[in-house]
């Protein structure tokens, strides 16, 4: 199918045209994420919305090629939750006067390549991608971002670089001694008579390292609250609501099956980092006044709930896992979103200067109070369906120690409603007054997101409709490598 | 047609040489811009004449001295490639030396003697070529007459003439001890007998190798040079021996010292010998070019660096060879970039002091030159879609397959370690506010755009840069699309 190799490739199309376009590079930024998106749904009739495999231009057999692309139904909803925010993040940016033209050039390479990760079948391709996010971001934060962007900028790509580095070692170690090439082809191979050959403890610990960063799971989450406050608004939607989820993607998609073995030996392991992300993140939540801050420590308590249902080897645990991962996506974008467009008419994010928007600008208020209401996992919400399963499962496997989750339960429901209070609610600070509310634009961008959050709440199967046969497919090659 | 006649196999350099000579004769009338034309043009017509001959199959021994085929002609085209680049890289600053004719001759000479060291099976040619190497090295340092390039020049002529002795000496001791030959071949018949004196013999060897590729502990001239040197120069300097020096490296290694590997009589193990230099190496470049505000000193420590990836493939072995070519090629390729970038500075009546502070707001000026700039600082990096990541991933993927994990990770984490200054290059230049010393659009003075040293060439290195900043990024792409295999099998499995 030539329309998966075109995902990857019209985004950075787009790219050299908007770079070329100066002052008219949002509309070329909008056109062609929406063509891309376009040509994303004329892929519907040949069944990926039933769990059929979609292959690109070159077929996995071909020989030589690292280009080998391939969407199935774990990649499905990520590459939809990526086109939905793109267009979220394009028009975030619709009001950046410094260097608009570079700045939607570097949105639609991010693009290009966050596709390419999610789609890549073959290792190097993957990697390759995984890195490729690392330099539009890199430039994006430490050329628009606020303040202390220079440093958060260098800052994020360190770590990064340096977790993704160990995962590559992990990825050769077991290319090496699998002597295959792309995902399904290892993972078949480790279950298969050819045998192991490789530490899979090893292999599962030097992949994690770098997945876990990227999640990011608690030691190694450092590096987030410094980019996702330094970064401009399009560039904290993109970390917080795609790229963290390349990391439990790539848990599923490369950690699970290339390293079963070490998967299950490192599972009480995840379940620890999970926890204690978790209540660690919800416990910072509450006491930042940067509200920016407060979003990006939520991100780690979410990411924590993904950790905990993947340290259940079952196929529902997985499903629960990617559909955090899509609803905190959505949310996340969306609270980066209204924070950014807050930013806009205030010129402040901290808690302290902020008061009284329920009545000063309505529907900026209304939009923030729903997106905080959908971030403490309210039912009927696209929180709630993902972390109850993930509690659920991981309450079967591993019984009480599940427990301390709950107190991050409870601080997520305090330091959304503290966020809430704070903003919407109690007099107005003397210099707020008459400010603009969200315009159609901004309502748009609010649309795009909060309709998905409603219909996942409502309907949480949707989402594992989507995912069920490739997760069961992974969960099947994962036990073949387990049990020989 | 029967091509083995000598100077059919000897033509790339041949014609290189001849580039050279008439540069050095035109010189003699003061033509300077022709004399590098026509160095530039046939550092060009060899690396076409090389890659051509690269595509044929046989292969020639001249001399029982030289041997030439496929693998060392693919060899040759990346020499005159870089060569050529180079030369244009410092085109402009070139010209305006008073012998900048004869400048652009010793880059010439310097090219086809790197080639020769190459394709050299005999210890007695390769110190002749060594020592010529090196008295070429000395001028071209010295050729800007500062006194840091005076200095520097010093300093790689001393260093050099130490490592040049212990060259004779393990070429004495070997003719001696280990059969009466300076043939690399007959002397490792000899090394079974005496492996003590086959060992002594390879460190004094690979002690003068050592010293081209500029790694630990035979570093120490690598930062003076990269500062003072003339751009064209030191990117030659910099790149064309390293190639032929590692080449000859993992000859020597393959020859003299794998045999010893497990022998119980060895006292030293050559694996852990590569091990603990490409550690060292790696260490010392990386802290070194940490803390560096001088841009071409950062690229000299960070060379002591690369040179220890490098390493990294000789430790693992003659399966690593192809690879490793990669990595220092596509090293080579990435610094000129850089240094053109460097002469692109320099090149009018800039400000620039040589800082990479100075570089700041280089983004807003002059924007080719930054994104030139970028691209080979994450080429050096070794971040994908860039040449370094396939030179970096051929060397340090098969490391950790053969089983050194150890290298592999040492290898990584130097990476890593790295962006800390490179990605301070891209900050500055990027993100940074234009300080004093930035570097100005300076206006051409009329009387300036008279003389051939004027606006018209001004463009060159930018030019330059900006080539080679594109060659970085196709290397980089194309393996997706073609994989991995062609690129490694480029560079043969000789040696």
């Amino acid at each position: 199918m030539w329309q998966l190799d075109a995902l990857v490739l019209i985004p950075l199309a787009g790219a050299v045209v908007a770079a070329l376009a100066a002052t008219k590079a949002k509309l070329v930024a909008l056109t062609f994420t929406l063509a891309n998106i376009a040509l994303f749904l004329s892929l519907a009739p040949s069944g990926i919305f039933r769990g059929e495999i979609v292959h690109g231009l070159f077929s996995p057999q071909e020989p030589g090629t690292m280009w080998l692309l391939t969407l199935d139904g774990l990649s499905l909803p990520l590459v939809m939750l990526t086109m939905l925010l793109f267009i979220v993040a394009t028009l975030s940016s619709w009001g950046v006067t410094s260097r608009p033209a570079a700045h939607h050039a570097l949105l639609l390479g991010l693009q290009s390549a966050i596709l390419g990760v999610f789609l890549a079948e073959h290792v190097l391709l993957f990697y390759v991608f995984w890195e490729a996010v690392l330099i539009p971001m890199f430039f994006l934060i430490g050329r628009w971002g606020y303040e202390g962007r220079r440093q958060a900028a260098v800052k994020f790509f360190l770590y990064t670089f340096a977790g993704s580095v160990f995962m590559l070692i992990g990825l050769l170690i077991a290319l090496m001694s699998l002597e295959a090439i792309t995902f399904t082809a290892m993972a078949q191979t480790i279950g298969g008579p050819a045998g192991d050959g490789f530490n899979q403890v090893l292999v599962f610990a030097l992949l994690s390292i770098g997945l876990l960063v990227k999640l990011p799971a608690v030691p190694f989450h450092t590096w987030l609250p410094d980019a996702h406050v330094q970064a401009p608004t399009a560039g904290s939607i993109m970390l917080a609501g795609v790229l963290l989820k390349m990391g439990g993607y790539g848990l599923i998609r490369l950690a699970i099956p290339i390293a079963p073995e070490g998967w299950e030996a490192l599972a009480p392991l995840l379940l620890i980092l999970g926890i204690v992300g978790v209540v660690f993140g919800a416990a910072m939540a509450l006491v930042q006044d940067d509200l920016k801050r407060v979003v990006a420590y939520s991100s780690i308590s979410h990411m924590g709930f993904v950790l905990v249902a993947l340290s259940v080897g079952t196929e529902t645990a997985i499903s629960a896992a990617i559909l955090v991962m899509v609803s905190h996506g959505l949310v996340a974008g969306l609270l980066f979103y209204l924070v950014g467009e807050l930013y806009e008419r205030t010129h402040t994010r901290e808690l302290a200067s902020l008061g009284g928007l329920s009545y000063l600008t309505p529907r900026l208020a209304w939009s923030l109070a729903f997106a905080a209401f959908a971030s403490l996992g309210l039912p009927g919400l696209s929180g709630f369906p993902g972390e109850l399963l993930a509690v659920m499962e991981g309450f079967r496997n591993w019984s009480w120690w599940i427990a301390p989750v709950g107190i991050g339960l409870v601080l997520a429901a305090a330091y959304n409603l503290r966020v809430v209070a704070r903003v919407n609610h109690g007099p107005h600070p003397p210099g707020l007054s008459g400010l603009s509310d969200l315009g159609p634009r901004a309502l748009l961008g609010v649309a795009i997101l909060a309709i998905p959050v409603l219909v996942i709440g409502i309907w949480p199967r949707i989402v594992a409709d989507l995912s069920t046969p490739a997760v069961q497919r992974i969960i099947e090659l994962a036990v073949r490598g387990v049990s020989p | 047609m029967n091509v083995e006649a000598w100077w059919f196999v000897l033509s790339p350099v041949t014609i290189a040489f001849a580039g050279g000579v008439a540069a050095l004769i035109l010189d003699g009338w003061d033509r300077r811009v022709v004399a590098i034309v026509v160095t530039i043009i046939s550092a060009l017509v060899a690396a076409g004449a090389s890659a051509w001959l690269a595509s044929g199959s046989t292969s020639f021994v001249l001399a029982d001295v030289l041997l030439i085929d496929p693998t060392i002609y693919a060899v040759w085209a990346l020499i005159f490639g870089l060569s050529a680049l180079s030369t244009l890289g410092g085109a402009v600053r070139m010209s305006r030396l008073p012998a900048g004719g004869g400048v652009s001759a010793l880059v010439a000479f310097l090219s086809a003697g790197s080639a020769l060291i190459s394709a050299s099976v005999d210890l007695l040619l390769i110190v002749i070529l060594i020592e010529v190497l090196a008295v070429v090295g000395y001028g071209l340092t010295a050729s800007i007459r500062t006194s840091g390039a005076k200095e520097a020049a010093l300093k790689y002529f001393i260093q050099g003439s130490v490592a040049t002795g212990l060259f004779v000496l393990g070429l004495a001791l070997a003719f001696g001890l280990l059969g009466g030959s300076t043939e690399i071949a007959a002397l490792g018949e000899g090394t079974a007998q005496a492996p003590v004196v086959a060992l002594i013999v390879s460190l004094l060897i690979l002690s003068a190798f050592a010293l081209k590729l500029g790694a630990f502990p035979f570093h120490s001239w690598a930062p003076d040079v990269y500062q003072g040197a003339h751009p064209a120069g030191a990117s030659l300097i910099v790149v064309v021996p390293k190639i032929g020096a590692l080449s000859a490296m993992f000859l020597i290694a393959e020859v003299l010292m794998r045999p010893l590997e497990g022998s119980q009589t060895a006292p030293l193990q050559p694996t852990l010998l590569f091990s603990v230099l490409a550690i060292a190496s790696i260490i010392f470049g990386n802290l070194g070019a940490l803390r560096q505000s001088d841009f071409g000193r950062m690229l000299g420590y960070s060379a002591v660096a690369q040179a220890g990836y490098a390493l990294i493939a000789l430790a693992v072995g003659l399966i690593t060879y192809p690879g490793a070519m990669l990595l220092m090629t596509v090293y080579g390729l990435a610094a000129s970039t850089a240094f053109a970038v460097a002469g692109a500075l320099r090149a009018g009546h800039s400000s620039w002091d040589g800082s990479i502070r100075g570089m700041s707001g280089l983004a807003a000026s002059r924007p080719w030159l930054a994104a030139s700039l970028a691209v080979s600082m994450l080429s050096l990096t070794g971040i994908p879609l860039f040449a370094g990541f396939w030179g970096k991933l051929s060397v340090f993927g098969l490391a950790a397959a053969e089983g050194f994990i150890f290298l592999t990770v040492a290898g990584v984490l130097g990476s890593v370690f790295s962006f800390a200054y490179y990605g301070a290059v891209i900050r500055t230049v990027y993100f940074d506010q234009p300080s004093d010393t930035r570097v100005p659009d300076t206006p051409t003075s009329p009387t300036e755009a008279l003389t051939d040293t004027g606006v018209r060439y001004r463009a060159l290195p930018g030019v330059a840069s900006v080539v080679g900043a594109g060659v970085l990024v196709i290397i980089g792409v194309v393996p997706l699309f073609i994989g991995l295999t062609p690129l490694v099998r480029f560079f043969g499995i000789g040696g």
